[in-house]
């Protein structure tokens, strides 16, 4: 498959996953005549022509370059990419109960030890000064409400 | 026109008072800094300052405040140029041309133009304020959903025709941005869709949070394929922060055009720099003889939509000023402020404390001037960032976006929507399909499809709404004119040996 | 991982629980770290005033002696914020700001939680709903706009927002009614940033109506470009000394748009005792009925018994205009 018709089918995809939701949307008696499932119906049929449009603009296309996510040449990328968004999710499951400090420190010190490899002790600094650092100018300069959690009875304030 | 420039006079003697001059500096200070970091914008940069204005009175607190939100707006597009990364929407465009810019050695220029052109916009954007307010507010009346739909409709095409490649592809991410716009709670019925049954997502999708992610998070996703090359970078160019001549010559136009643009669409209430920014970056490629250098590093594509943002600024200080009502976040919270100071904003505003309104742009006028003397300087050390090695200015690239992410809303779901939108943008990225349409379409998609049908509810089900309107059928040509003209190059694309779009990556 | 850490978070709230309802005498409870109070919505709004006027007022008084944080937690129409304040269970440092939303979003379906899932503290102020017209615009009174409105419903649309379902657009149904127009007619133009789009729209002529709270529209009024219909209050409004009642109209309809204060729940009748006390204390305050003033609220202060039976009351009345409509089925 060529990268425009893999886009391609991934527009026809998406839009009939997207179709199939509207008719899920509940329709009431009150509200505007035009109703909540019209405006979708009419982004789906967009995205789903444009997707076929692709696809059939490619049959015609003479030279056509193969194209390929990279899954198997790129593993080293893609699983950092994998690793760094689990870190994120983390990041936030945990915030509230750990406290912004704690937190923020756990997620720098494995994304810079993604990213910055082998080099330890830079990223233990890395990592505390930047949570630090960002929690004084943020909730106590600025008085933001970041969560203080396990740390909240010792922070002077 | 005399009792305009009395009362000017009358502010100034206000706005520069030394108290008045120093929270000016202080707040444009403190509102720079925070534009400058993702996810807090000039609306956490006026809310951070509420405590204080407490013990102020209200004239003193009011010019604080909007020397905060413009700060915010200097400072939002600094983020942009060094790291990809808008400081809040109406810095999107700036990441076009400035981050190229800034890859290419140029960021000095970048900073600068970008702080002049902010200067430029801000200044026009006061001169219409303060003598074209009533003439302009009363055409701001006239904007009804249907004139509303028509240019938000012109905002999208011209923005899907003037991207790169494909104009399917460009579709097909307006598409997406509109499907991502439609998750939540429909305002008008009160329907729930697309939710899948997640109770976070009823408020629909923050599109700051998907844009920190598409913007930011990707960017670094980018570079872990690339990950120990340097910038190309002329070591002696770096410290450098001016424009040559030549540049500055290039963006006389931009700004000037830009400018007058950001103050009318500034008017319209909620429109806002969004679509300023977006339509003026359209214009300057679309009148460039050399369209091909934009999204590469065009001072052009930079310095007309910072002129139009900031003028925007001014344009919806009018909304607030002559009708009390915010034009804006950043608008409606410092009309909070003010409430609880026992100030209300409005049309008697002018008449019952002209000391207030006026002193307030006054303060603006002098406030522009300051910004401008704190930003230049300010880029010197900002340029130096750049020096940093990327394996350690990634992890804070990520620290900044995932922290800022938690200002938007305070809720750890939305880390999973940044995380998402990450993977999704580099996805996007290795398909082609440009992000601009996506992003315009997530932030307009709402406000596009209640203005539909509001229209429609207003005319009782014609559809002939929006071509009887003078202004909505204007709106309504300009868009098939830009998608024509974008069929037609494509055309052109099309017939060619071979595809150029194909070899691009 | 999460479970494991919210039953952490149980067995140290316990113990805090423990720890605080132990001694004999109730009084002795009082806030063992900084206080939250948790406005459900960005800066800015109704919620988040009234979460920093509390703030400001309890400082000042020196109520309490531990600082106090306001924490914004916008989302679900109120419902990110008041389930984290769910989650803190036992807990006497949080407190939240709510309003008849934390009723509407039951009813309508988009949120479990309802009052009864808190302590509810006080009810603390109120804000008043009218109907705006145009000031030239041929209807003086409701009477007469609503019999316009049954003689041709599709040539009268009004204005509200953010969203259907909410305090306005209560309003305007009940009165709809009760004027004796048919509630199911009335062409509602909804705009999602409320009174900014609202208020150009009906100015630019746009729509004929809108039904919104007194405060957004008090500055037009003054300056003679909207007139009012008429307003949900029991007497006249101080500031508006013309605007009629509805109740002088003739209709029984006294509706306020309010606001209260809640607790997390399962609080030890300490801790409900210490708060109830302060919150008293509050009100009574000069700092409070100052800022009361400038904001231009009014004091509706019910106590946790009043209050509980108010909501009551009020949940089943919304829920008949809602079924009404056909907004529930």
């Amino acid at each position: 498959m060529t990268k425009n018709s893999t886009t391609g089918w991934f527009a026809v995809v998406l839009g009939s996953l997207y179709l199939f939701g509207t008719t899920l949307v509940p329709v009431f008696d009150a509200g505007d005549q035009v109703g909540p499932r019209a405006f979708p119906y009419l982004v789906s049929a967009v995205v789903i022509l444009c997707g076929l449009g692709l696809i059939v603009q490619d049959r015609r296309n003479a030279k056509r370059v193969p194209f390929s996510w990279g899954f198997a040449a790129d593993r080293a990328i893609w699983l950092k990419i994998l690793a760094t968004m689990a870190a994120g999710i983390v990041y936030g499951l945990v915030l509230d109960d750990l406290g912004y400090l704690i937190a923020t420190f756990l997620f720098m010190i494995v994304v810079s030890e993604l990213i910055n490899v082998g080099r330890h002790v830079q990223n233990l600094v890395i990592a505390v000064v930047f949570s630090v650092v960002t929690f004084i100018s943020f909730a106590l300069i600025l008085k933001l409400s970041l969560p203080r959690g396990l740390l909240g009875g010792i922070l002077p304030f | 026109m005399e009792a305009v420039l009395h009362n000017l006079g009358l502010g100034l003697e206000v706005a520069l008072t030394p108290t008045n001059m120093m929270w000016v500096f202080i707040g444009g200070l403190l509102g720079t800094i925070i534009g400058m970091l993702p996810g807090l914008g000039p609306a956490t940069g006026v809310a951070v300052l509420i405590p204080i204005t407490y013990g102020m009175n209200p004239g003193t607190a009011l010019i604080t405040m909007a020397a905060v939100y413009y700060g915010a707006m200097f400072g939002g597009s600094r983020a942009s140029i060094m790291i990809n990364t808008p400081g809040d929407a109406s810095a999107i465009v700036s990441c076009f041309d400035g981050y190229p810019m800034a890859k290419k050695g140029k960021a000095g220029s970048a900073l600068a133009i970008s702080a002049i052109a902010s200067f430029v916009g801000g200044m026009i954007g006061m001169v219409c304020l303060v003598f074209f307010t009533e003439p302009v507010a009363a055409m701001a009346l006239k904007f009804g959903p249907a004139e509303k739909f028509s240019l938000m409709l012109f905002a999208l095409t011209a923005t899907i025709t003037l991207s790169e490649g494909s104009i399917l592809k460009g579709f097909i991410a307006m598409g997406i941005g509109f499907m991502l716009a439609t998750i939540g709670i429909d305002g008008q019925s009160g329907a729930i869709r697309f939710t899948m049954g997640i109770e976070n997502l009823q408020d629909g999708i923050d599109f700051l949070v998907v844009m920190i992610g598409l913007y930011a998070v990707t960017e670094v996703f980018k570079n872990f394929s690339a990950m120990d090359v340097k910038y190309d970078i002329d070591a002696k160019s770096i410290g450098r922060v001016w424009v040559s001549w030549a540049d500055f010559k290039k963006s006389i136009g931009p700004m000037l055009r830009g400018s007058p643009l950001g103050f009318l669409v500034g008017v319209l209430p909620g429109a806002g720099g969004t679509i300023a920014t977006f339509l003026s970056y359209a214009v300057e490629k679309s009148v460039s003889k050399k369209p091909a250098e934009f999204g590469k590093g065009a001072i052009q594509g930079l310095a007309g939509p910072e002129s139009a943002n900031n003028a925007c600024s001014c344009g919806a200080l009018v909304p607030l000023l002559t009708l009390g009502i915010p034009g804006s976040g950043t608008a409606a919270v410092m009309l909070g402020a003010l409430m609880m100071l026992g100030v209300r904003p409005g049309p008697i505003l002018f008449e019952q404390h002209p000391e207030i309104a006026w002193g307030v742009i006054a303060s603006m006028l002098v406030g522009n001037i300051m910004l401008l003397l704190i930003n230049l300087p300010l880029a010197v050390p900002l340029v130096r960032l750049l020096k940093i090695p990327q394996r350690i200015m990634l992890p804070l690239i990520l620290g900044m976006g995932y922290m800022g992410t938690y200002f938007l809303n305070y809720s750890s779901f939305d880390f999973v929507l940044v995380s998402l939108a990450a993977l999704a943008g580099y996805m996007l990225v290795k398909l082609s399909i440009p992000i601009p349409p996506l992003v315009l379409a997530l932030i307009l998609g709402g406000m596009t499809e209640q203005s539909f049908r509001n229209s429609l509810t207003i005319a009782n089900g014609s559809l002939s709404i929006f071509w009887e309107q003078p202004i909505s059928l204007g709106f309504l040509i300009l868009a098939a004119i830009s998608l024509v003209w974008a069929l037609n190059k494509q055309k052109k694309l099309m017939k060619m040996p071979s595809e150029p779009e194909e070899e691009a990556d | 991982m999460i479970g494991k850490w919210k039953v952490l978070g149980g067995l140290i709230a316990t113990a805090v629980v423990a720890a605080t309802a132990a001694p004999a005498f109730a009084e002795d409870w009082k806030p063992q770290r900084p206080i939250e109070i948790i406005a459900p919505a960005g800066p800015g709004g109704g919620w988040d005033l009234l979460a920093r006027t509390m703030q400001k007022a309890l400082t000042e008084e020196k109520l309490v002696d531990k600082p106090i944080i306001v924490t914004n937690k916008p989302g679900g129409g109120g419902a990110s914020g008041w389930n984290y304040l769910k989650g803190k269970a036992g807990q006497g440092e949080f407190l939240a700001a709510n309003s008849p939303l934390i009723l509407q979003n039951n009813l309508l379906g988009k949120s479990d939680l309802t009052y009864k899932n808190f302590f509810m503290l006080a009810n603390l102020m109120a804000e008043w709903e009218v109907v705006a017209v145009k000031a030239d615009s041929p209807w003086k009174t409701g009477k007469e706009f609503f019999e316009a409105m049954k003689k041709d419903p599709s040539s009268m649309h009004i204005g509200v927002g953010p969203a259907l379902g909410n305090d306005d657009h209560i309003q305007f149904l009940t009165l709809t009614k009760a004027f004796g127009a048919d509630p199911k007619q009335v062409k509602f133009v909804v705009y999602p940033n409320t009174a900014a789009e609202q208020i150009p729209a009906l100015l630019g002529g746009h729509i004929q109506a809108i039904t919104i709270s007194l405060a957004e529209t008090l500055e037009q009024v003054k300056a003679g470009k909207l007139r009012l219909l008429g307003v949900s209050s029991p007497e006249r409004v101080k500031e508006l000394p013309n605007v009629a009642t509805w109740k002088e109209q003739g209709v029984d309809f006294v509706f306020p748009h309010w606001r209260g204060v809640m607790a997390a729940p399962d609080l030890s009748p300490a801790q409900q005792k210490f708060w109830t006390d302060t919150i008293d204390k509050m009100v009574k305050s000069k700092t409070w009925k100052t800022s009361l003033e400038t904001l231009g609220w009014d004091d509706y202060y019910t106590p946790t018994k009043g209050y509980n039976d108010f909501l009551a009351k009020q949940d089943k009345e919304m829920r008949e205009s809602l079924t009404d409509v056909g907004l529930i089925k």
